[in-house]
């Protein structure tokens, strides 16, 4: 493990850690579950030498707001006291003059803040920090941060040229040698403004670097795209494709050229997103179906009859693959098919207690042996060979939400995993069959490790607007997981980092399907009574 | 089903015995001992507050720990500092990731009376100073003559050969 983050958490745990410090840190652990691993066995070192839970402990962390030293039986007074001093403290900060930042004057020229919501704090190298007020000039080596929530800074170049900070966005000044003009990095948040060029601002992120003029822009630290709401700027984030046709029941790729719709009448219909043309729908409209769906492959599509015949068809001729008997169903069964189209899955009450996850194998049409699902699964999946089947398990009754893995061919519970937050709505398997996505009620998406059923990331969008979950794909490479929202949003990551490659809004309704082409260049996405779209995918920086 | 005052009973051993694991739970989100120790009351309280209806037949850690996630999350709501550490995103998979380690971390604390013979002398004497005495550390560099810097440096190496024999002692574990 690197010496800085060993460094950093021992720091933590000496109390040594300054505020640039604790910030590194905390954004090393958000972002690498290594790290985050380390976190946590150095902490829980530290807490276990300290012997019982408890106990006091030699020096605080992490910047107490209170005395060091705080046990239960004086738990009454000290909270006076600490209220007492607490409001001194605030009286003092009010009444007395703030530190100094040491560094060098602005160069003439240089925004100063006009107007914030919340607190803007602003920090030098040295880690010292104070609150901003209007009519501050930050300077070359400062950080600018705004506060979640309700945060935002605005600041004014004098000369109509504007800058405007988002909630929780953190923007670094430095001045630009020799050639002079300012150069910020966006480590966090959005940033969109209206600067000129002869400002020579420099806008730099992790992902990408851009030098605005004459135009208003809005980029992020996250996304590699600069929006632009007027004219004139180098990239805009625009679909390659807008489709006519609600896709609002699935989509899926079936070359790279072609993509298939599964639609509200329970058909599909082949698309061309560079002809936007949409073949006729197939096969005929039936009355009586109770499910349907695509693989993700995009060869099979497959519809459930209230009579119990399961019908599959071949997409690209659409003939007639196989019709199989699967007795008596209910709607609201959650259906799965293999990408491959090997396998389908139907989570299944038979009454009472007793639930089963079906499966068939959907080229022969055999039942095969039945998933044992400890409860009545919300959500299941099937790998993309058809070889593992998994299913999310609603936590009622003070029970925990769990995700169980299923071996379809020897029929038995591969392992089991606790969710957190909440319960299970929609899952993918990697193609690889070795992890799998799902997404809860919270909106957070986890990946685990499908053999152990061990956590390997938490996926969240940037910001704090968490909506939950409604679509939740990987593209075939395995390398990007798509995941979108109810509010119509859609975030890509890099499967293995965990960093943001995209996020768009292509619509304001539940994104209801995702699918990535085969080339992983291309994601169509649907949505709830909105025309489809299909959005070229960022390529890898790496 | 148990009355409610078996119920509270149970609960009370329940949390007598658990107590520690989720002072160690808390603390990796809140890593500051008044805080966590705050937060830890605040869970206790609010257990009890529905010791009827809960089921103290069940695994009563991820419960505890539940019930823990919430408390820090409404203390970070008052304490606003703590976001320029971790965000709640953050919070949330370092969340995940504790209660779904915690076994784990349960066998490693397991090795750590055998790392800690391990140490040379002078080492084991700033651990136990530091720790067990509760000693700061311009205390023990008073008293021992040392540079409170070297002092620092140490605590952390020591630190760091302590989990590197952990881990050691845990994967040789393992393959047996």
């Amino acid at each position: 493990m690197s010496r800085p983050l060993d460094e950093l958490l021992g720091g933590l745990c000496d109390g040594t850690l300054d505020v640039q410090g604790r910030e590194s840190l905390g954004a090393l652990i958000a972002t690498d579950p290594e790290a985050r691993r380390r976190y946590l066995e150095y902490l829980d070192l530290h807490v276990s030498l300290s012997g019982p839970a408890g106990v006091t402990l030699p020096e605080a962390i992490c910047e107490p707001a209170r005395p060091r030293h705080f046990t239960r039986r004086f738990g009454i007074a000290s909270a006076l006291t600490f209220a007492a001093l607490g409001i001194l403290g605030l009286w003092i900060w009010i009444v007395q003059p703030r530190h100094e930042l040491a560094v060098a004057p602005a160069p003439a020229g240089w925004p100063h803040l006009v107007e914030f919501g919340g607190r803007a704090t602003v920090s030098d190298a040295a880690g010292t920090s104070v609150e901003a007020q209007e009519g501050y000039v930050v300077q070359p080596g400062q950080t600018l941060r705004t506060d979640a929530g309700d945060g935002y800074a605005v600041l004014d170049f004098g000369n109509g040229s504007w800058l405007q900070l988002s909630p929780e966005a953190r923007l670094g000044f430095a001045a630009q040698e020799p050639s002079g003009g300012i150069r910020v990095v966006l480590s966090a948040g959005v940033l969109r403004g209206d600067v000129k060029a002869t400002d020579r601002l420099t806008v730099v992120t992790p992902l990408a670097e851009f030098h605005p003029a004459d135009a208003r822009f809005l980029i992020s630290a996250n996304a590699p795209n600069v929006m632009e709401t007027e004219s004139k700027l180098a990239s805009v984030l625009e679909p390659s494709a807008t489709l006519n046709t609600f896709a609002d029941w699935g989509l899926a790729f079936l070359t790279e050229t072609s993509l298939v719709a599964r639609l509200k009448s329970a058909q599909y219909s082949i698309l061309t997103p560079d002809g936007g043309s949409a073949s006729t729908p197939r096969p005929g409209i039936a009355p009586d179906v109770l499910a349907a769906g695509l693989s993700g492959d995009g060869g099979t599509f497959f519809r459930v009859a209230k009579s119990g015949t399961l019908t599959l068809w071949d997409t690209a001729t659409s003939e007639e693959r196989l019709r199989i008997d699967v007795g008596a169903i209910a709607a609201r069964w959650p259906w799965a098919i293999a990408h491959d189209g090997s396998v389908l899955a139907a989570a299944h009450v038979i009454s009472g207690p007793a639930i089963e996850v079906r499966l068939w194998n959907a080229r022969s049409g055999k039942q095969l042996k039945t998933g044992k699902p400890t409860a009545t699964p919300s959500c299941v999946a099937v790998s993309a060979d058809g070889k593992w089947a998994a299913w999310g398990i609603d936590g009622r009754k003070k029970q925990p939400h769990l995700l169980e893995i299923w071996d379809v061919a020897n029929a038995r519970m591969v392992s089991t995993a606790t969710v957190p937050e909440k319960t299970l709505r929609t899952l993918a398997f990697a193609p690889d069959g070795r992890s799998i996505a799902g997404a809860t009620e919270a909106g957070t998406v986890h990946v685990w490790d499908c053999a152990t059923g061990r956590m390997q990331a938490t996926l969240l969008p940037a910001g704090s607007n968490v909506r939950p979950v409604s679509a939740l794909s990987y593209s075939r490479s395995g390398k990007l997981l798509a995941a979108g929202r109810a509010d119509g949003c859609v975030e890509v990551w890099e499967a293995k980092t965990g960093r943001e490659r995209l996020a768009i809004q292509p619509g304001s309704r539940s994104v209801t399907a995702l699918a990535f082409s085969p080339s992983d260049r291309a994601l169509a996405v649907g949505l709830l009574r909105q025309p489809t779209t299909v959005w070229a995918v960022p390529h890898d920086h790496d | 089903m148990a009355s409610s005052s078996a119920n509270a009973e149970q609960l009370l051993r329940l949390w007598v015995r658990n107590q520690a694991d989720v002072y160690r739970y808390i603390f990796a989100l809140l890593p500051n001992p008044t805080d966590a120790q705050e937060v830890l009351q605040a869970t206790c309280v609010s257990l009890w507050r529905k010791a009827d209806s809960l089921d103290v037949t069940r695994s009563f850690l991820p419960l505890a720990f539940r019930f823990a996630l919430l408390e820090v999350r409404k203390y970070r709501e008052k304490n606003r500092r703590w976001n320029s550490f971790l965000r709640d995103d953050a919070l949330e998979r370092v969340a995940a990731d504790r209660e779904n380690r915690h076994a784990e971390l349960e066998l490693r604390r397991q090795s750590l009376a055998h790392c800690l013979g391990k140490l040379p002398p002078l080492d084991r004497d700033l651990i136990e100073r530091h720790y067990t005495r509760q000693q700061t550390v311009p205390v023990i560099a008073e008293q021992t003559g040392r540079n409170i810097h070297t002092l620092y440096k140490s605590l952390q190496d020591v630190r760091r050969a302590l989990l590197a024999c952990i881990t050691a002692r845990t994967a040789s574990e393992d393959r047996t």
